[in-house]
């Protein structure tokens, strides 16, 4: 029998623990993904996740039930997420892959003549790199966008502004992030610019 | 080639994610076909999300077994510690009020059985008056000195 979202959320708000519980299990994944956005690290994430969850149950009396539950739970991930990277004084985030393994990576590539899923790898570090040097608010807005697929009035939602934000942050946060590209990783910006290479004609 | 401006760069957006309804969309999608700039601005979201598609193929890091039960554990303890924490702020209060209560029944006390005594009202308010005469008479002395003068 599918478990019932509203009945969890009322019966945790409640103090029924064993609903919680299965709100926690219903939704970790996707928190554990999008957190994992802000942080690479294990440890980190394990701790960061776990706040939000206690975040959760202690606010869940003030949850509206007009806003969908995930929105209001993505907002309080990337509050905590937020927050901590503040905490942490904005150090770097933790990449998975080191500089050697870039290097490992690189050589291989050369040796082998292998540029798919390889080339994929550096991509996804690139990226991670490049993100980490934009403000907050814009690397907050990409991750809600790019990785989360999040539409502009869930966007709205989980950041509480209008949707005429959402589109001028997205677009400016677009602009940075090229033109951060193009500083640190001037090899991908040709990637980048494919279409605009071919002909400018959009697909 | 047209320039366009960031109105027409936020529409690009919005088209290329898909925000638009469906006649908006016809009519920017005719647009995109006859203005090279706007068809380059599109292409640079595209080339953006496209990038990004790309990046977001990482595995996540992996979740460790029990995580609800460490969350659920997490909570009740720190449930338990706010709820220590409130009753030790009660029993700090309750404290203040007794000995607040307390020093309200001893200057009563000592009142009633004549200890202490309020000041008579009149007394104070001939002192008061008298005081504000005071003042008045410095300012007005004041006002009536000769200026000080400066150098020689």
């Amino acid at each position: 029998m599918p478990i019932d979202e509203n009945d969890l959320i009322a019966a945790a708000a409640g103090g029924d623990q064993g609903a919680f519980r299965s709100l926690v299990e219903l939704h970790q994944a996707r928190v554990h993904r999008l957190l994992s956005r802000f942080t690479r690290d294990p440890g980190e994430l394990e701790d960061l996740a776990q706040e939000v969850f206690v975040k959760v149950y202690r606010k869940l009396d003030t949850f509206q039930r007009d806003s969908a539950f995930y929105t209001w739970l993505y907002r309080i991930a990337v509050n905590t997420a937020t927050d901590y990277l503040g905490r942490q004084h904005r150090r770097r985030l933790h990449l998975v892959e080191s500089d050697a393994d870039l290097d490992a990576v690189r050589s291989h590539e050369k040796s082998e003549g292998a540029a798919g899923p390889l080339l994929d790898e550096e991509v996804r570090r690139v990226t991670r790199e490049v993100l980490e040097t934009l403000p907050e608010k814009y690397r907050t807005i990409l991750i809600l966008r790019e990785y989360e697929d999040l539409s502009y009035t869930d966007m709205a939602a989980v950041l509480q502004c209008s949707i005429g934000t959402v589109e001028s942050r997205l677009f400016r946060a677009r602009q940075r992030f090229k033109e951060a590209l193009e500083r640190l990783h001037p090899e991908l910006v040709p990637q980048y610019s494919v279409p605009r290479v071919r002909g400018g004609s959009p697909r | 080639m047209s320039r366009i401006d960031q109105h027409d760069r936020i529409a690009a957006a919005r088209f290329v994610d898909g925000e638009m309804q469906p006649e908006e969309r016809a009519a920017f999608a005719a647009r995109v076909e006859s203005d090279p700039a706007l068809a380059e601005a599109v292409a640079e979201v595209e080339a953006c999300r496209a990038l990004f598609r790309r990046a977001r193929t990482e595995q996540p890091v992996p979740l460790r077994a029990g995580f609800a039960d460490r969350v659920v554990q997490r909570a009740r303890d720190e449930e338990r510690v706010r709820s220590a924490e409130l009753e030790r702020r009660i029993v700090r209060m309750a404290r203040i009020c007794v000995a607040a209560a307390a020093a309200v029944i001893l200057a009563a006390v000592l009142f009633v059985t004549g200890v202490i005594r309020m000041p008579d009202a009149g007394v104070l308010q001939a002192d008061a008056t008298a005081e504000m005469i005071r003042e008045l008479d410095e300012r007005i002395q004041a006002a009536e000195a000769p200026p000080r003068t400066l150098g020689r």
